[in-house]
């Protein structure tokens, strides 16, 4: 305890927590921080390193050992000739079904661990070290979000790179045939707002889903009953992907090209009624981190 | 003297439960030891979740530093709670990272000292740590930081006799002029002497406060032994 002594009676450093930077034009602290949004993106994608790492692992470990597989197949085995063999299409099928399940958990295993580590850090004992650090509930949603999307992006990336790997051998054999699937009338229908449609979709619909896990974290920690949740989440999901559509599908009865440029807006109002949920979700989330949390 | 905590019709309910209720209080700053104490329900606990920003109040308002609870407030406050709020996936070393990440006034020589008198190795998983083992752990974490405020809640409530008079050792050397420690407790005769100010709170109410040693002096009697006649009926 002497060591201990000497070494509190030590003067304190004086350390200014909040440079000059952390504050707006009109003095007061902003709510994003760009250095804490920093520091809690670096612990949250440690948090994501290891399962992520192991999961891709597994991914592409899958992918080279179809790859490998698909070596040994020939076109005759599709077409269950005498000529093939069945035990090479069985191996085959059972490492295609497998490895879709790993494609599809790749892809969707940052939003699970998510969810899960978003209730861990906030609705459990480690909430009152979490909580307690200075930083706003925005700056922990936000981290929260940019890592959980990055995560996502890596494994659907990861996804897609595994199933080329895959089905590398299968491609070589449509090759072969010498007719490859290149249509020349389809490059022109894609236009500008369409890629734009595809980049803000591609931006959108995962962070709704991660806003719909997080509202539901925080639903069930304000004593919503399950049905009600699931309601909630599965209808808010729904409701913004689906009621778009079906705003510009009730009229059935005006012509074709209106018909087709109703749906056209539908899929932005759909668009923008993601918007709206997650930005919906992110107001229920702060307020839920900011006063309705009592940890037991 | 500027106040450190002032707390001005603080009130906090939980649906029809009132925790708190239109509570006055002011601690200057270098208050010293504050003992905060009441029998259990008294509303300890919910006081002290406002005071770190766990909590909002229902009505009243609370300052610390002559700031609103809340961000800025936090990174002058050290608070080590009833329960573990270690992160049990990090090793000892990675929950310094984190602590000397986020709060600028994290001593991390203070606690690489501390932790090497305890023999803690750093490169430990905290789950694997004894609970003994955590609990110090997360003492060391909190007075590593040259906070203003140092908030204890029950800190010795559910550790044995000898574990006790190391927690308390720790807390009390700690002392600097320019901080204050609150410190909830009802194991009042184990520290007592050590108290510079204590409040009373019952059902949700300060029903006494001031410094130690007047409040001796005006009822002749410890505080210890205030305590049990105050709340005789109620322990």
């Amino acid at each position: 305890m002497d060591v201990l002594n000497d070494t509190f009676f030590e003067e304190p450093k004086t350390v200014n927590p909040f440079p000059e930077e952390d504050y707006n034009k009109k003095g007061k602290l902003r709510r994003v921080r760009p250095r804490i949004l920093k520091k809690l993106l670096k612990y949250e994608f440690k948090a994501y390193l290891t399962p992520m790492l192991i999961m891709l692992t597994a991914l592409f470990a899958l992918a080279i050992a179809l790859c490998v597989l698909g070596c040994f197949i020939t076109p005759e085995d599709f077409e269950n000739n005498s000529d093939s063999d069945p035990g090479r299409m069985i191996a085959w099928v059972i490492g295609l079904v497998i490895f879709i399940w790993v494609a599809l958990a790749a892809i969707f295993f940052p939003l699970v661990f998510a969810t899960k580590t978003y209730h861990k850090q906030f609705f459990t004992s480690q909430g009152y070290l979490t909580l307690s650090i200075p930083a706003s509930p925005q700056e922990h949603i936000l981290a929260k979000r940019i890592a959980g999307y990055i995560a996502m992006a890596i494994g659907s990336i990861a996804a897609v790179i595994a199933i080329i790997i895959a089905f590398l051998p299968l491609l070589g054999m449509i090759g072969a045939d010498g007719t490859p699937p290149s249509d020349p009338s389809v490059a022109p229908l894609i236009s500008g707002w369409d890629i734009l449609y595809i980049v803000l979709e591609m931006l959108v619909s995962p962070l709704l889903l991660m806003s719909v896990c997080g509202g539901f974290v925080c639903w069930r920690h304000r004593g919503l009953k399950t049905w009600m949740i699931v309601v909630l989440g599965v209808g808010l999901y729904f409701l913004s992907t689906v009621l778009g559509v079906v705003l510009a599908g009730a009229i059935l009865t005006i012509p074709a090209h209106v018909w087709e440029f109703l749906l056209e807006a539908g899929k932005w109002i759909s668009l923008a009624l993601k918007c709206g949920v997650v930005y919906l979700l992110w107001l229920y989330e702060t307020q839920t981190l900011r006063s309705k949390i009592n940890l037991k | 003297m500027q106040n450190l905590i002032e707390c001005k019709g603080l009130t906090k309910r939980y649906g029809n439960v009132c925790a708190l209720d239109k509570v006055d209080l002011e601690i200057p700053a270098g208050g010293g030891i504050v003992g905060l104490l009441g029998p259990n329900g008294s509303g300890k606990t919910t006081l002290i979740k406002l005071l770190t920003g766990l909590l909002q109040p229902t009505e009243g308002s609370v300052r610390i530093c002559d700031k609103p609870v809340g961000v800025e407030t936090k990174a002058v406050v050290s608070y080590l709670s009833d329960f573990y709020s270690l992160i049990e996936s990090y090793t000892v070393r990675e929950e310094l990272d984190y602590y000397a990440d986020f709060f600028a006034d994290f001593d991390r020589c203070k606690a690489e000292t501390m932790l090497r008198d305890l023999g803690i190795t750093d490169n430990l998983k905290v789950k694997t740590l004894s609970k003994g083992t955590k609990e110090k752990l997360a003492l060391i974490l909190t007075l590593s930081r040259n906070a203003k405020l140092y908030i204890f809640d029950e800190p010795i409530a559910g550790v044995d006799p000898a574990a006790r008079e190391y927690v308390l050792n720790t807390i009390l050397s700690n002392r600097s002029e320019d901080s204050t420690i609150l410190l909830s407790t009802h194991l009042i005769s184990e520290i007592e002497q050590y108290f510079d100010h204590v409040i009373f709170l019952r059902q949700g109410r300060v029903i006494l406060s001031g410094k130690a040693d007047d409040v001796r002096a005006e009822h002749g009697q410890s505080i210890d032994a205030l305590f049990r006649e105050v709340f005789k009926w109620m322990c």
